[in-house]
C-alpha cells in the first residue's frame, strides 16, 4: 500500500462504541453536578441573604425596643416644628402581615409507571442485554434510588406496539422489536399524546457452524425445516403432516450429503432458539403450501407446526450434553472430532474467527455483517427500539442498551444474538440515540 | 453610526453566535482527540483513559465557551497535548518495544486489525523523528486538522507546517 496522505488518514478508526457511550454518559453527569453546584451556591447566597436580613431586621427591632423613637416617627434631627403644640401621639398603621410568597404548585412527576419499574416490550429475546444496560446505568449514573431492572415481557410485535401506545393490557414504556412501527400504529400513540422515538439498535442473526476443519455446510430454510421440525409434510401425501422421520440430510435435500443430521444448539426457549424458529423455521415452513395455508384457516396450527422442533435427540441441547458442553474447549472439541455435528449459535464474527468456525451459508447467502446488515442473510433481521420518550431516564437506558447491543454480556457462548450495527451506520444514529427525537412517519410507509 | 448596525436582528445575532451543541462538538471531537493518542502513543493502550481525561478536564469549563467552537477545539487539543506530554513523561524510561505490539480488543474487525498494525509500523519509523514532527503527523492525520488550525495550535506559521508535513511525508514513504 502506497504511504501517501489518503493512507496516513486511513490509519484512523473509529473509537469503540461502549467507551464513546460510557465517556458520554460521564460528561453528562458531569454537567448535571456542576449544573446543580451552582444551583447549591445560589441558594446558598440566598439563604446567606435572608439570614443576614434577619438578623438585621431583629437587631433593628432591638435597637428600637431598647432605644425608642419619638413618637411622631421623625428622628430628633429632622423634628419638623410642631404649629399644633402637645397633640396626642399619631399612631401609624402597622404594615400588612400577608405573606407574599406564593406556594410552589404540587405538580406529579411523570413519567414512572406504578412501581416505578419500566415494563418493556419485546418479540426479541433481549433480558440479558436489559439485565447488562441496567447494571451499566447503576454502575455510571448515580442514580438514587437505583434504576430499577425493568419488566421485560415477550409478545408478538403486533402486541408490543398495541401495548406501546397503551391501547392494549398492561402499558410499557419501551418496545424492542424485529419490524419498524407503521404510521398507523404510531398514529394511536399521537393521539393518546405519547411521544414516540424510535432507533436502530442493531441486528438479530444465528449460524449453523462446523469445525472450521471442515467445509461450511450449504444449507436452506426449506432444508433446515425439514431436519428439524416436530412435523414434516408426508413426502407420499404432501397434504398430510407426520412426525419427522429424517434422519440424515440427503434425506430433506437430495443435493446434501448422505451425513447424519446432528444439530446441537442452545435451549430453544432462549433467544438463539426462538431466532431460529422465527428467522428459519417459520419461512422453511412457509415454503409448503399446505402449511402455509394454515396461517389463515388455523393459526394456532401453523404456529404449532412451524415452531415446534423434534424433540427425539437429532436437536441436542448443548446446555447440560455431555459432548458440547458450555466450556468453549468442549465445545470446539466436539466439533472438530464430528465433521457432521453442526452447531446453533447466536452470530458473532468474532466467535467465529477466535473458534475457528466455518458458518453454513442458508439459501446461497453465507453470514458475514455485510450479508446480515444487506439483509440478504436469511438468519439475521434488523432490530429496533421504541421509547416513549416522557419516562424517566429513559434517554440513558436507551443509550445503555444501544451500548449494551454492542457489547455481548458476557462469553459470546450466552445466548446472545444481537450485533450492532456498522460503524457507518453509527454516525447517522449517535444524534438520535442521544436526543431520542420524535418518531413522524408518512402515510404511505405503511406496509 | 445607522440603526440596523446599533441593533442588529435577532436573526444576525444568533448568525454571529450561535449557541453550541454538545452533543454534536462531543460526537464530533471524541474520534478525533481519540485518534490524536492513538497516532502519538502509536498504539491503543491508553487511548481511551487519555481521551477521557481530555474531555473530563474540557467540560468541567466548557460553558467559558460557550459560543465559540474554534476557541473550544484550540483548547481541547492544548490540554490533550498537555496531557500527552505529561504521560511520556510518567513513562520516561519505561517505553519498551512492546508498546508497539498492539493486543487487539476483542470487538474489533479485521480491517480494524489492519488499520492497526499499520498504526504500529508509522509508530516505528515516527519513532525517530523529532517530537515536534510527530506531533504534526497526529495533529493532521490523527486529529485531522487543518494547517490553519495546526499552525494556531503550535505557534508555526501556517506555511510552515505545510512544509512540514510534505517533507515527513516524503520521509515516510521513503522509510516504508
Amino acid at each position: 500500500m502506497t504511504m501517501n496522505d489518503d493512507f496516513l488518514h486511513r490509519i484512523r478508526i473509529e473509537p469503540p462504541r461502549y467507551f464513546i457511550a460510557d465517556l458520554k454518559t460521564r460528561l453528562d453527569q458531569t454537567a448535571k453536578d456542576q449544573t446543580r453546584r451552582l444551583s447549591m451556591q445560589f441558594r446558598g447566597l440566598i439563604m446567606g441573604g435572608l439570614i443576614a436580613g434577619a438578623a438585621l431586621a431583629t437587631g433593628l427591632f432591638a435597637a428600637r425596643i431598647l432605644h425608642p423613637l419619638p413618637l411622631d416617627g421623625n428622628s430628633p434631627s429632622l423634628m419638623a416644628p410642631s404649629i399644633v403644640g402637645n397633640q396626642p401621639p399619631r399612631l401609624r398603621s402597622q404594615p400588612s402581615t400577608t405573606s407574599d410568597v406564593a406556594e410552589a404548585p404540587s405538580g406529579k412527576s411523570s413519567g414512572a409507571d406504578k412501581t416505578g419499574r419500566l415494563g418493556i416490550g419485546a418479540s426479541v429475546a433481549v433480558a440479558a442485554h436489559i439485565k447488562a444496560a441496567t447494571g451499566y446505568m447503576n454502575r455510571n449514573l448515580n442514580l438514587y434510588p437505583q434504576f430499577a431492572e425493568p419488566t421485560v415481557s415477550m409478545m408478538s410485535s403486533n402486541a408490543v406496539f398495541a401495548s406501546l401506545c397503551g391501547a392494549g393490557g398492561d402499558s410499557i414504556g419501551a418496545a424492542v422489536v424485529d419490524r419498524r412501527i407503521f404510521p398507523s400504529e404510531l398514529d394511536v400513540c399521537h393521539r393518546l399524546g405519547k411521544r414516540i422515538a424510535e432507533l436502530k439498535i442493531g441486528y438479530e442473526a444465528i449460524a449453523l457452524v462446523r469445525s472450521g476443519l471442515y467445509d461450511a455446510p450449504k444449507l436452506g430454510v426449506r432444508s433446515l425445516f425439514l431436519a428439524l421440525a416436530r412435523e414434516v409434510p408426508d413426502p407420499l401425501n404432501p397434504g398430510e403432516l407426520i412426525r419427522n422421520p429424517n434422519t440424515t440430510w440427503d434425506q430433506v435435500d437430495s443435493s446434501l450429503p448422505n451425513e447424519h443430521i446432528d444439530v446441537s444448539g442452545p435451549p430453544l426457549s432462549g433467544a438463539t432458539g426462538i431466532a431460529l424458529r422465527e428467522l428459519i423455521l417459520k419461512p422453511g415452513c412457509s415454503t409448503f403450501p399446505t402449511i402455509a395455508a394454515l396461517k389463515e384457516t388455523n393459526p394456532e396450527r401453523f404456529k404449532d407446526v412451524c415452531g415446534a422442533i423434534r424433540a427425539d435427540g437429532v436437536y441436542q441441547i448443548r446446555e447440560g450434553s455431555r459432548n458440547a458442553g458450555n466450556n468453549p474447549s468442549d465445545f470446539t472439541d466436539y466439533l472438530n472430532a464430528n465433521p457432521q455435528a453442526i452447531a446453533l449459535l447466536g452470530y458473532q464474527e468474532r466467535t467465529l474467527r477466535a473458534w475457528n468456525l466455518a458458518a453454513a451459508s442458508i439459501d446461497g447467502v453465507a453470514p458475514s455483517p455485510s450479508a446480515i446488515r444487506s439483509g440478504s442473510y436469511p438468519g439475521a433481521r434488523a432490530i429496533y427500539i421504541y421509547a416513549d420518550t416522557a419516562v424517566s431516564h429513559m434517554r440513558d437506558f436507551v443509550l445503555a442498551v444501544w451500548s449494551s447491543v454492542g457489547n455481548p454480556p458476557g462469553d459470546a457462548l450466552t445466548d446472545t444474538t444481537l450485533m450492532s450495527v456498522d460503524s457507518d451506520e453509527e454516525r447517522g444514529l449517535w444524534k438520535q440515540v442521544l436526543t431520542l427525537p420524535e418518531l413522524k412517519l408518512q402515510r404511505e410507509e405503511e406496509r | 453610526m445607522t440603526m440596523e448596525r446599533a441593533t442588529p436582528s435577532p436573526r444576525a445575532r444568533e448568525a454571529e453566535s450561535p449557541v453550541l451543541d454538545w452533543n454534536q462538538i462531543y460526537l464530533e471531537l471524541a474520534p478525533r482527540v481519540y485518534n490524536y493518542f492513538r497516532y502519538r502513543l502509536g498504539q491503543e493502550r491508553e487511548v481511551e483513559d487519555l481521551t477521557s481525561r481530555t474531555f473530563e478536564k474540557a467540560w468541567a469549563a466548557r460553558d467559558r465557551y460557550r459560543r465559540d467552537l474554534a476557541g473550544f477545539s484550540t483548547w481541547l487539543f492544548k490540554i490533550a497535548q498537555n496531557l500527552i506530554i505529561d504521560h511520556f513523561r510518567s513513562q520516561r524510561n519505561q517505553v519498551s518495544i512492546e508498546h508497539a505490539i498492539n493486543v487487539p480488543a476483542s470487538d474489533i474487525t479485521a480491517n480494524d486489525l489492519e488499520r492497526q498494525s499499520d498504526l504500529s509500523r508509522l509508530a516505528l519509523l515516527t519513532r525517530v523523528l523529532p517530537e515536534r514532527d510527530r506531533e504534526l503527523v497526529a495533529l493532521k492525520y490523527g486529529a485531522e486538522m487543518s494547517n490553519r488550525d495546526i499552525a494556531r495550535l503550535t505557534g508555526l506559521s501556517e506555511s510552515n507546517v505545510g512544509s512540514i508535513l510534505h517533507r515527513l511525508v516524503q520521509t515516510l514513504r521513503a522509510q516504508w
